[in-house]
Formats: structure tokens, C-alpha cells, sequence
């Protein structure tokens, strides 16, 4: 016992580290393979520039909404209204901007707003009267899909107006055309040295913190492991730039989907928000008794469910270009899928944005590629069934061994 | 545990006085607030986020103290778990060890050093001693009759009579919800404290 007190810190080698670690970069791992395995499989779709444009643009939603929801999980509770919420504020959308012919930049923030109403009507309930947030949210599901319903009069409402649409469908111009070294095969150079630019941050910042991890004695990762994830990730994020500066570049939508993982990375693992959400989903009585209004967050928690599910609706209504009462229908089943296969545990406390995101994209590409295939959408609901067992099975599978 | 915020507990009767003046125990951020600190008995349920390393748990009851707007120092909360870890001895390989891979012993010296972080006035400690194998009873002890020594108040509820005996400046004795005598050190012992709950038992 008193030997472990002076036990020195030393650095754990690869093998160790990659054992205790194997979580994280099996996701990441996972994804690449099941990348690499539907590329083989559909003879180099996949990896084309139009579908990789597809695939953010089928996708950035599910990504969106899997960031709030997995604050929801964390917390220790689920939201199974944001395939509702995503049809009933594409509907307000639509009937504000089609109907009344209000202008976007109005409409947007509003339909934000409505949002966090509904997320705040559900998490009243869930905080402040204790009802289980399945139950909740399931009659959210069923209430707002029957708002929608009526709203929209059964009907769905459509085309918007160009600008809107270029929320979902649009392309970050090429500011930087006039650089382009090869203009017969790169379309879009901005979007190349974007991701050059953050790759060269990226590597910075990696070596930065581990030099200030030195001079504090915290552990850091063998430089080898450091040195080999870096590469990788580099050499994944470049070929996929350089993929899709060949076509159009970088879609709006996935701008905004990179800032809001960041800011929510950085909200999970730098803020006391998170930190306290953390904690109250791993043991809400001990947080509560440490100070924390466990209530307040559960309710902010799904407001900020909400707001992102009405940014989705709103993405998904301008890409189809027509508002109906059937968007979304099945959504929040892809999004906490996509947690759960992320790492995050439906006991709560455990779970990462980066988990969330990779969950949300291997659903994504085993869509794409098994679409591509020409396979049936009955087969592809049991291929994701069982990927996400498998993916909470590998889990406990782990708890259970470590 | 209501002298620790109303959460627990649905009618709240009596007061909580500080140096002579009331204090508002309204809800448990006002209560630390006040320089109140209560470490739980049950440990596990109420005192640790056991999925959370030590560090976490260290600074989850004074977040802000290690924060600037919202936002966490790194190096100043790792600062502050180091040094409760090494001032209360804790075990274990580092600071970013889960709660729930500790000892018992370690376990609730992660739950004082929770509680030491909020530089309470006043320690409300409930069974401090309980499920811990002596050696680490023996180091709780010393923590305590330290903390004592540099001013701070403390309450210690327990059922183990050695204990009151041996930490205790004043003890107060309870049966049944009400405080049926109050013994200096010199007066208590064993026979005196079974004798105040006898006497007031008869009286029913």
C-alpha cells in the first residue's frame, strides 16, 4: 500500500497505452475500416468527390443533433422528440418564409429560439418535476409531430427562397481562385489550404501541449503514438480536402458543423458546464450535494437539444427545399445510435463529443455505401442494428475484462 | 443532512447560527457558501462521482475556484488535486486515478479533500470512519485534531463511542431526535454517555 504512494510516473509504452486507450482510437479505427471496406465494396464511390459532398450533406444533421444529445446522455437522460422537433420548426420555417415571406435573417434566429422553447417545455418536466425524460419525450415526439401535422395543414410547403437554401446546399465560394496551381483538376483551392492551414494548428498545438505537459510532469502519450495518430489524421484530412476542392469545396454545412464540434468539444472538456454535467450523470445526489443545481442543467441540457434539433430541422427543410410533415420521422433513433456507438454510456456520466461524432459518421458512410450498393433500406436497418450492438457490446465486453 | 440545504428532508424545523448569526442553509450552494461542509456518510451514494478520477472529484463542490469565466485552469486544478493528494496521503498511482479503484480509506480522503477545497469554517462529518481498515482510520483521525488545530470548526457524528471519546472536545449525546446531555471531555466516557441515553429512556 505505502509503496504505491512513491510509485514513480513513468511514460506507459505503446502497447500499454494503445490497451488502455483502445476505446478511442478503436472508433477511430472502426470508422476508417468500414470507410476502406465500403470503398472496396462500392469499386471507389465512396471516396469520389460528389459523394464525399454527399455524405457531409447527408449527414451534418445527425452530426448536429448527436452533439446536444450526447449532453443529454451524459446527463442521464435520452430525447426522443428531435425527429419531431427537426419536422416542426422546418415547418414554422417554411410557413414564415414561404407563407409570410419574412426574411431569413429573421427567421433563422427565431426558429432557434422556438426551438429552445420546446427543448425548455420538455425540460421542465424532466427537471423540475422528475419525470423520466423517456416518457417525456416520447409524448414530445408524438405532440410535435402532431403540431406539424397541423401547421403545415398536411401538406408540404415549399420552394424557399434561394439564400435559405443555400444554408444546406451551398458552397463556400473559392476566395482564393486566382492562387490556384492547378485549375484543371482543384475547382475550389480556398477550401485546400483551409485544411492544410489546420492541419499545420493542429500538429502545432499537439506539440505545444506536450511541452507544457513536460514542464508540469503530467503523463503524455509515447511520441511514437503521438507521432503515428498525427500522420494518420493528417494524411486522412488532406486527401479528403484535396477530394473535395476537386468538386466544389467545402459545403456551408459542414463550416458550420466543424464549429459547433469544436465549441462543444471544448464546452465537454474545458468548462465547468461540462465538467458538472459530467458529474451529475455520473452520480447526481453526490453532485447535487457538492453545490451543483442539477436541475437547472437537466433543464439547459435540453434546451440546448432543442435548439440544435431546430437548426437541423432547418438544414433538412432547405436541402429538400420543401418543409413536410414526414421529415425527420425516425431521426432520434440515428442520433442516439450514433452516441451510443460513440462510447457514451446509457447510465450517464461517460461519453465524448468526438465518440458522438464518429458514431454519427460511421452510421453516415454504412448509409452511403450500402445505398450505393443498391442494397434495400430493410437490409440496411439490420446492418445498423447490429453494428450498434456490436458497439455497446465491445463496450461492456471491456468494462467487464479491465 | 438538512442542516445542508432543505434536498433532504420535508419539514424543516430549527436554525443554523454561525458566530452568533443566522445563517441561510436555504440550498446546499448557499450553505458552502456560508463555510459549511458536510461529508457524507455513505460515500459512494452521496459523497463521490466514482466514475471520476481523483482529481475531478476534488474540485467539483469549488469548481469556480480553479475557473475563469467558465472556463477551467488545467494546470491550476491540477495544481490543487497534487497537493490534496499528497497533504492527505491519498493512494493511489496519480491524480487522474477513478474513485471507484480506491480504497475506502482513499475514497474518503478524496471526499475531505473535496470538502477541504471549499475552505469551509465549519466540517460536518458523518461517520467518517466508517467501512475504512484502521491504518487509514488512524490517518483520519490526524487530519481531523490537524484541521482542528488550525481553527476549524468540527462536528463529527458517529456511533462508535471510542471514536467521540478519543477525538471529541464536547460531546453531545442523542436518543430518539433530541439532545438529552452534553459532556465535556473530562466527563465522558463510556458509562456516563450510556447512562444520559438510559436516564432519558426511562422518562418515556
Amino acid at each position: 500500500m505505502v509503496a504505491e504512494t512513491s510509485a514513480p510516473k513513468t511514460t506507459p509504452s505503446v502497447g500499454e497505452y494503445l490497451k488502455n486507450n483502445i476505446r478511442e482510437y478503436g472508433l477511430l479505427v472502426a470508422l476508417v475500416v468500414i470507410m476502406l471496406f465500403f470503398q472496396y465494396l462500392t469499386d471507389g464511390v465512396l471516396f469520389r468527390p460528389v459523394n464525399l459532398t454527399n455524405l457531409i450533406l447527408q449527414n451534418s444533421f445527425i452530426v448536429i443533433m448527436a452533439l446536444g444529445m450526447l449532453l443529454i446522455i451524459v446527463a442521464g437522460h435520452i430525447d426522443l422528440s428531435v425527429g419531431s422537433i427537426v419536422a416542426f420548426t422546418g415547418g414554422l420555417s417554411a410557413i414564415m418564409l414561404v407563407k409570410w415571406g419574412i426574411h431569413y435573417s429573421i427567421v433563422v434566429p427565431l426558429c432557434l429560439i422556438l426551438g429552445g422553447l420546446v427543448g425548455a417545455a420538455q425540460g421542465y418536466w424532466v427537471a423540475y418535476q422528475k419525470i423520466p425524460a423517456f416518457i417525456v419525450t416520447l409524448a414530445g415526439m408524438l405532440v410535435f409531430r402532431g403540431l406539424t401535422y397541423v401547421i403545415l395543414q398536411n401538406r408540404p410547403i415549399g420552394p424557399f427562397p434561394k439564400d435559405f437554401q443555400s444554408l444546406s446546399t451551398g458552397f463556400v465560394p473559392d476566395f482564393l481562385y486566382f492562387l490556384n496551381p492547378l485549375p484543371g483538376t482543384i475547382t475550389n483551392f480556398f477550401s485546400l489550404v483551409v485544411v492544410v492551414a489546420l492541419v499545420a494548428l493542429a500538429i502545432y498545438y499537439g506539440l505545444r501541449d506536450r511541452r507544457t505537459n513536460e514542464k508540469h510532469g503530467t503523463e503524455n502519450e509515447p511520441f511514437a503514438f503521438f507521432a503515428g495518430q498525427m500522420a494518420i489524421i493528417a494524411g486522412v484530412a488532406i486527401f479528403l480536402g484535396f477530394q473535395l476542392s476537386t468538386y466544389k469545396g467545402f459545403p456551408n454545412v459542414l463550416i458550420v458543423m466543424a464549429l459547433l464540434i469544436a465549441l462543444y468539444t471544448f464546452v465537454t472538456t474545458r468548462s465547468t458546464i461540462g465538467r458538472r454535467i459530467y458529474a451529475m450523470g455520473g452520480n447526481e445526489k453526490a453532485a447535487k450535494l457538492s453545490g451543483i443545481n442539477t436541475e437547472r442543467l437537466t433543464f439547459y441540457t435540453f434546451v440546448n437539444m432543442g435548439v440544435l434539433a431546430a437548426l437541423a430541422g432547418m438544414i433538412i427543410a432547405a436541402r429538400l427545399n420543401s418543409a413536410t410533415p414526414k421529415a425527420g420521422v425516425g431521426f432520434e433513433l440515428d442520433v442516439i445510435a450514433a452516441c451510443f456507438i460513440g462510447g457514451a454510456s446509457a447510465s450517464g456520466g461517460v461519453g465524448k463529443i468526438t465518440g458522438a461524432v464518429i458514431g454519427a459518421l460511421i452510421m453516415g458512410v454504412m448509409n452511403n455505401g450500402m445505398s450505393i450498393m443498391g442494397l434495400g433500406i430493410d437490409y440496411q436497418q439490420l446492418v445498423k442494428g447490429l453494428v450498434l450492438l456490436a458497439a455497446v457490446f465491445f463496450d461492456v465486453y471491456n468494462k467487464n475484462k479491465g | 443532512m438538512s442542516v445542508f440545504g432543505k434536498s433532504w428532508g420535508h419539514k424543516i424545523t430549527g436554525e443554523v447560527h454561525m458566530h452568533g448569526k443566522l445563517v441561510d442553509v436555504s440550498t446546499i450552494p448557499r450553505a458552502i457558501d456560508a463555510g459549511l461542509a458536510y461529508v457524507t456518510e455513505d460515500r459512494k451514494q452521496l459523497g463521490l462521482v466514482l466514475n471520476n478520477n481523483i482529481m475531478h472529484n476534488t474540485t467539483l463542490a469549488n469548481l469556480n475556484a480553479v475557473a475563469s469565466s467558465g472556463v477551467i485552469n488545467d494546470h491550476m486544478e491540477r495544481k490543487v488535486a497534487t497537493d490534496y493528494r499528497s497533504k492527505l496521503r491519498i493512494r493511489s498511482h496519480s491524480i487522474y486515478q477513478e474513485a471507484v479503484n480506491l480504497s475506502g480509506g482513499n475514497q474518503q480522503k478524496v471526499v475531505l479533500s473535496k470538502w477541504l477545497f471549499t475552505t469551509p469554517e465549519v466540517l460536518i462529518l458523518d461517520e467518517p470512519t466508517r467501512g475504512i481498515d484502521v491504518g487509514a482510520k488512524y490517518e483520519i483521525y490526524t487530519i481531523i485534531n490537524q484541521l482542528a488545530a488550525e481553527g476549524k470548526g468540527i462536528l463529527m457524528i458517529s456511533s462508535e463511542m471510542p471514536e467521540l471519546l478519543g477525538t471529541c472536545d464536547r460531546i453531545y449525546v442523542m436518543n430518539e431526535g433530541r439532545i438529552v446531555a452534553e459532556l465535556s471531555k473530562a466527563e465522558a466516557s463510556q458509562e456516563s454517555i450510556m447512562r444520559a441515553i438510559m436516564r432519558s429512556g426511562e422518562k418515556h
